[in-house]
């Protein structure tokens, strides 16, 4: 199952829209200008907590 | 068709979104700054700067603080034993082996006073580029490209004037301080702008200081009017005898210097509580000028700040303050973030999608002059 949610990729403030899809090792998106990326689970982390306004998912941030 | 400048990039809209757990924030970095004695208090900080941040959206997109507790640590760290500990040391060694009457001793804490006043500028400055570098909005982060000295040095030549024209320098010197923090900030590779001049800030300038002039003399008319109806002429004799070296006062005298004092206390109050009333006047003047001179991209900013919202924020603010014994301070934090996110307005549009990160260098620490000076707001 894949949802639409933003990526920055900390190069431009370009924002980005792409389709996410979650898997058992890590998370794959995809959207215009944004080639098809994977981002395995251990570097990815939550950048708060969830609120009504920033649901959990939409803010995640990932380190090489 | 191509669109001209004006019209290419986004319409910018600031809102504070506020989102629970500041409470809990408060109450656990009140709790672990007790058990550390303080030492927690770079992390709270952290904290809740994370917090705030997190809740301050621009178009949809909420910013984020990348700071951390250990930079800040570090930070005063560094200060403590590059520019604290030798003084320390130096006056503890004249006042054990020299006296603490010594005239070395007074030369060396004059010497302190001058490197705090001469450094202020550049905690401010330091302060302002460390929290720029850890704010991150689309994943960009800001910056101050200029030099902590030279803004250092116009800030302690700002404040020797301002002495000495008795405060009437002061909005031309707070226009100057301005354009050179707000010419060197930079979010991404996108430049700050401020111009303008200092001369429409004079008549209201005018305004607020020859009224406090009038305050000060009606309050001390006030205080001498009921200081003759209390308790009549004959204070001056009362004062007069019990200031004698073999006084023995009298109940009765006591209790007179007791109500004179009292009234003093209950003028100085008052005085205390209409002059900053006054100033608001020219701070929402100065505040919502200052933003109007200031610039981005192709848009240019609006503070709707009133005298009256302001004293109401300050009052509320010092209430919450008294009240919870510094407790709530997040909340005066969130308070001040979220006066400015609801009255600014960006008039214009700024092509963000161009905007590109930031290539200045980042400190690895941060903030330990302002922390030395008690100076950082947030």
């Amino acid at each position: 199952m894949a949802i639409e949610a933003r990526y920055f990729d900390g190069e431009t403030a370009r924002d980005y829209r792409v389709n996410v899809s979650l898997d058992a090792n890590g998370i794959a998106f995809v959207g215009d200008g944004v080639a098809s990326k994977f981002w395995n689970l251990a570097g990815v982390g939550a950048i708060d907590t969830p609120t009504k306004a920033m649901p959990f998912a939409s803010r995640l941030t990932f380190t090489l | 068709m191509t669109d001209s400048p004006a019209t290419t990039g986004e319409q910018i809209r600031v809102e504070y979104v506020p989102r629970p757990g500041l409470g809990k924030l408060a109450i656990t970095n009140f709790l672990l700054n007790l058990i550390t004695l303080t030492v927690y208090r770079f992390w709270a900080k952290t904290n809740v700067r994370r917090h705030i941040w997190s809740c301050v959206y621009i178009n949809g997109q909420p910013l984020e603080y990348t700071g951390h507790g250990m930079e800040l640590f570090k930070g005063a760290l560094i200060v403590f034993g590059l520019f604290l500990l030798p003084f320390i040391l130096l006056i503890a060694f004249i006042s054990i082996y020299l006296g603490p009457g010594h005239p070395a001793l007074f030369a060396v804490q004059a010497l302190l006073y001058l490197f705090v006043f001469l450094l202020w500028g550049a905690a401010l400055y330091r302060a302002r580029r460390y929290q720029l570098s850890r704010t991150l909005w689309r994943g960009i982060r800001g910056t101050l490209v200029g030099s902590s000295v030279t803004y250092s040095l116009t800030y302690f030549g700002s404040m020797m004037a301002r002495g000495m024209s008795l405060g009437w320098t002061t909005p031309v010197l707070n226009t100057v301080l301005q354009e050179q923090i707000i010419g060197d900030m930079r979010f991404g590779d996108m430049a700050f702008k401020f111009r303008g001049r200092a001369s429409p800030l004079y008549p209201t300038y005018a305004l607020c200081w020859f009224l406090t002039i009038a305050a000060v003399i009606l309050f001390s008319i006030i205080f001498g009017a009921e200081i003759a109806t209390l308790v009549g002429p004959e204070v001056t004799k009362i004062f007069n005898e019990i200031f004698k070296p073999d006084a023995v006062p009298t109940t009765a005298q006591i209790w007179t210097v007791g109500r004179v004092a009292m009234v003093l206390l209950v003028t100085f109050i008052a005085l205390f509580l209409v002059i900053p009333m006054l100033w608001a006047v020219y701070s929402a003047r100065e505040l919502a000028t200052f933003a109007s001179y200031t610039s981005a991209g192709n848009a240019t900013f609006k503070l709707n700040a009133t005298p009256a919202s302001l004293i109401s924020l300050v009052v509320i603010n010092f209430v919450i303050l008294i009240f919870t014994l510094g407790v709530a301070r997040p909340f005066i934090q969130q308070r001040l973030i979220r006066y400015m996110c609801d009255r600014i307005s960006v008039i214009g549009t700024i092509d963000v999608d161009h905007i590109t990160q930031s290539m200045a260098y980042v400190d690895r620490t941060g903030e330990g002059l302002a922390d030395a000076f008690d100076i950082s707001v947030i």
